[in-house]
């Protein structure tokens, strides 16, 4: 579950600039910080209508670049992957916390 | 009045006595009319209401009004093109919507629809000894996290069970083929074909610029079903992955009977695929709700 913050084009953010609406979901935990600023997520019971007047009901998440999204997610699972590595060789190794 | 003439492609002046033809189609497409030896075409302008589709404006003329013969309607982009027909026999406007994969005037085609491990499309049917098939995709996880994309059989039969994974792998029964050696996320779509013919399964798979194949000789059985982000195991249990699929194509003894595209409703904005032979738009039928890729 991750708290995140809608803009009013329902635009994904991570932080609150004041302004936004708080949401707590499942449907991003496994995308990273960068790339969730790059979604749209309209909550189930919620309603967004669109500039140009189309309606969309949530729930409803749309990617806004996928071509960033995939960028930065590949470099967050290697991340991740490194940080599993090197916990795998902490403990190996007898180092706890 | 003034904006339409605007816009008007195919040449010649408009009189009050002459029909407006407006066709919609996607964007970035030709649309030409023609009738006996008379032709117009138009590149458009998009939709002031919806970016991704252009209006193309003709005028016919009353000497070309005719109650017997239908203009008929090309709408081309690519590789892609349709046709359709229209009477048109009085001043008047007439409207007409042309697309190439789903109906534009009910679903908004997107790039992709993709899972995160909990949801599923299936496909009815049976599918065996001459049925090939073509699906875009793209996983969206590490091979190690396992999951599948495509499945064919979804009965509880160990041996009724074919099915595709995030690792680019084909697997049946105890048989596994990892189709490209590719120990990383990908970083693009990949292309997956296969043939079930003469009690052999030929598959390959095209990922930036590499292909890799395996064939499978087994007596083929009949399988109950086709899904998409997911595959039932030996046990008849779903395994779900995470991915992007752009496209689905499935034919019988080379007639097509699956073409199945993504898109949401515009009624409701749920996504599914809709699969253009039978008309029939599918819904997620796991849990969780799609992310769609950007409309086009």
């Amino acid at each position: 579950m991750k708290t995140i913050y809608l803009d009013s084009n329902f635009i994904c953010h991570i932080t609150n600039d004041g302004t936004m609406v708080e949401v707590h979901t499942e449907a991003f935990d496994e995308i990273c910080n960068n790339a969730i600023e790059l979604m749209r997520f309209v909550p189930q019971g919620e309603i967004w209508t669109r500039p140009d007047g189309r309606i969309i009901y949530g729930e409803f998440i749309q990617t806004i670049d996928s071509a960033k999204i995939d960028a930065y997610q590949r470099q967050w699972m290697e991340d991740q992957e490194r940080m599993t590595d090197m916990q795998t060789a902490l403990e190996i190794l007898g180092v706890t916390e | 009045m003034s904006l339409v003439l605007n816009m008007i492609g195919g040449g010649g002046s408009f009189t009050a006595t002459d029909a407006i033809l407006r066709v919609q189609a996607p964007s970035g497409s030709t649309v030409t009319i023609t009738k006996g030896s008379t032709t117009k075409s138009d590149f458009g302008h998009p939709n002031i209401n919806r970016p991704t589709i252009y209006d193309y404006y003709f005028i016919i003329h009353q000497s070309q009004f005719d109650s017997y013969n239908p203009w008929t309607i090309t709408a081309t982009r690519d590789s892609d093109t349709n046709t359709t027909t229209i009477i048109i026999n009085a001043s008047d406007e007439y409207d007409v919507s042309i697309s190439y994969h789903v109906p534009i005037d009910l679903y908004q085609e997107v790039e992709f629809l993709q899972s995160t491990g909990t949801q599923g499309i299936l496909f009815s049917g049976t599918y065996g000894n001459g049925t090939s098939f073509e699906l875009k995709v793209q996983p969206t996880v590490r091979p190690s996290n396992g999951g599948q994309f495509l499945g064919f059989g979804t009965g509880s039969t160990a041996r009724g069970n074919h099915q595709f994974d995030q690792n680019w792998g084909a697997y049946y029964h105890s048989d596994y083929q990892v189709l490209l050696a590719a120990d990383a996320l990908p970083t693009t779509y990949g292309i997956i074909t296969g043939t079930f013919t003469s009690n052999q399964f030929i598959t390959s798979l095209e990922y930036n610029g590499i292909t890799g194949s395996h064939t499978y000789s087994y007596t083929i059985p009949s399988y109950n079903g086709s899904t998409l982000f997911y595959s039932r195991n030996n046990n008849g249990n779903a395994e779900r992955g995470s991915s992007k699929i752009f496209y689905y194509k499935l034919w019988k003894d080379n007639v097509i009977t699956i073409e199945a595209y993504p898109c949401y409703r515009l009624l409701d904005s749920v996504a599914g695929f809709y699969e253009k032979v039978s008309g029939t738009f599918y819904i997620n039928q796991g849990s969780g709700t799609f992310t769609v890729g950007g409309d086009i």
